[in-house]
């Protein structure tokens, strides 16, 4: 076991990891940011970036755009669906008991899942195809994993300069950190809600339209992905930005080595048992979960 | 019940637990809907008017508990403060030279995030952030709750100060002596409805009022 191939392969298949976790931390940064303003777990962000990966799969084709310029025309129109269903769903519910936001929730789901599965069908859907691969050492990297890597950081760090420098940024963490208070300030919290909801599934259908140029995906993967999310922000710490960061490097290496060293059927139930094992012993996240 | 605050005064609302104090402030600042009765500020009705809107309009809120963005430095929640009107550039220099003269702590703590300063200075925080866009009228309630007693005197000389500057304020207060003292006007609340009223001086030396609401 001591050949250099095998270290080289190791090597591999983490760093492929660690490019898939770029696309996981865009995810993750929109449903802690929900979670941040709207004090709500949104269990549908997983159908929302199916949807975008839907949409982006369906303006590329039938447009025949370039699958980037699909993520953006995909994040625009989520944006504008997460608009309404938090001006006329969610904004009911806050305030009420998080079980309440939680069944509200899942009916979104349902509706968006089956509604796709109507429409779509249970096929499996993709805008991967063949790029250039670089060779740098020992690695191999194709270029299509790197860009989407470099985007989903890109657009995390994007972001987390919105949230700290620019005054929406401001009223987005005065809302997360004291709703009353920053009514008290001059802040409409309503209007906040609703652009918090709106960029969320932005980040979800982005996150979504990337996903599916490295792989394919169906009207169902929303199920599978919502759960992923909650892990990675679990894990890096509610709230935290930097822990979800760590989460979803964490949980995009430990997928990868486990389907590449077991099988793939494996790999969610390696993510799981991660999450469990940070839930009993660092129930506060791996960074400690500091809020943002 | 019938209640007026006239500009570049102090008026306090003073009364025991539960007598209806901040519900009263919350109900003129829009977090509650009065179930009857008209909310007039500078003539304009404000009755059930949002809140973001109500201060918008030149109310300041200075809410019970200390009450400070944690996460954020002090400069940062007092750029809070200035939300509405943050584009002003002459205002933001003025409003911070104001509330960095009236509270020389804050500006050495600037750069401490809120949630690490003592309570007397989150006091001093939560009234700087309501006096950053010049109200005409600012909303205290209970300032002087779980304070030790020379912050205490602290704060409300530094509202009396504040008075000077042409703000007026609305102080809710179960510390009554130290209110009226500081007050012009005063109101004494009880079950909802307004028992006594006059100048703050005369309710001071009232027998009635030392005895019933002052325990003196």
């Amino acid at each position: 076991m001591n050949s250099p191939g095998w270290s080289a392969a190791l090597l591999q298949v983490i760093v492929n990891g660690l490019l898939v976790g770029g696309v996981y931390a865009l995810s993750a940064a929109g449903l802690n940011l929900v979670f941040g303003v709207l004090k709500v777990a949104n269990i549908a962000h997983g159908d929302f970036m199916m949807l975008g990966a839907m949409t982006a799969y369906a303006v590329s084709l039938k447009l025949g755009l370039s699958p980037y310029i699909a993520m953006l025309v995909a994040a625009a129109v989520l944006a504008g669906v997460g608009a309404l269903t938090q001006r006329f769903l969610v904004e009911r519910v806050i305030g009420s008991p998080m079980f309440v936001s939680l069944l509200l929730l899942y009916a979104v789901s349902m509706v968006l899942r089956n509604g796709a599965l109507q429409v779509w069908g249970p096929t499996y859907v993709s805008l991967a195809h063949d790029s250039t691969v670089w060779t740098v050492g020992p690695l191999s990297l194709s270029e299509v994993r790197v860009v989407v890597f470099a985007l989903g950081l890109g657009l995390t760090l994007a972001l987390l300069w919105l949230l700290q420098k620019t005054a929406f940024g401001q009223s987005l963490r005065a809302t997360a950190q004291h709703m009353d208070l920053a009514e008290a300030c001059g802040i409409n919290v309503r209007r906040v809600r609703m652009q918090a909801f709106a960029l969320g599934t932005a980040l979800a259908a982005m996150s979504g339209a990337l996903l599916i140029m490295l792989f394919s995906v169906n009207p169902s993967m929303g199920e599978v992905f919502v759960l992923k999310g909650f892990a990675i922000v679990v894990i890096g710490g509610l709230g935290s930005f930097f822990g979800a960061f760590t989460g979803a490097m964490i949980i995009g290496v430990a997928e990868t080595l486990t389907s590449f060293y077991a099988t793939t059927q494996l790999a969610d139930v390696t993510v799981f048992l991660i999450f469990l094992i940070v839930l009993i012993f660092r129930p506060s996240g791996v960074l400690g979960g500091r809020a943002t | 019940m019938s209640l007026q605050v006239g500009p570049r005064t102090i008026t306090a609302l003073v009364g025991p637990n539960g007598a209806g104090k901040t519900t009263l402030l919350k109900a003129v600042m829009g977090y509650v809907p009065p179930t009857s009765g008209r909310i007039l500020f500078g003539g304009q009705a404000i009755t059930s008017s949002p809140t973001h809107r109500t201060v918008g309009l030149g109310l300041g809120y200075v809410p019970q508990g200390r009450i400070v963005f944690p996460h954020m430095t002090v400069q940062e929640n007092l750029m809070m403060g200035l939300y509405p009107r943050r584009t002003d550039r002459a205002l933001r220099s003025r409003a911070f030279d104001l509330v960095y003269s009236v509270f020389p702590r804050l500006h050495e703590r600037r750069w401490q995030h809120a949630g690490t300063l003592s309570g007397g200075e989150q006091q001093m925080l939560a009234i700087g952030r309501a006096l950053m866009t010049e109200p005409k009228l600012v909303l205290v309630d209970e300032p002087s709750l779980g304070l030790a007693p020379n912050l205490v005197d602290l704060v409300f000389e530094t509202v009396a100060k504040l008075k000077e500057t042409g703000t007026a304020f609305l102080l809710v207060e179960q510390n009554a002596v130290a209110a009226l003292e500081i007050a012009d006007y005063a109101y004494v609340l009880d079950l909802g409805h307004i028992h006594l009223e006059g100048p703050a001086g005369e309710l001071l030396k009232k027998d009635e009022v030392r005895q019933v609401y002052l325990g003196l």
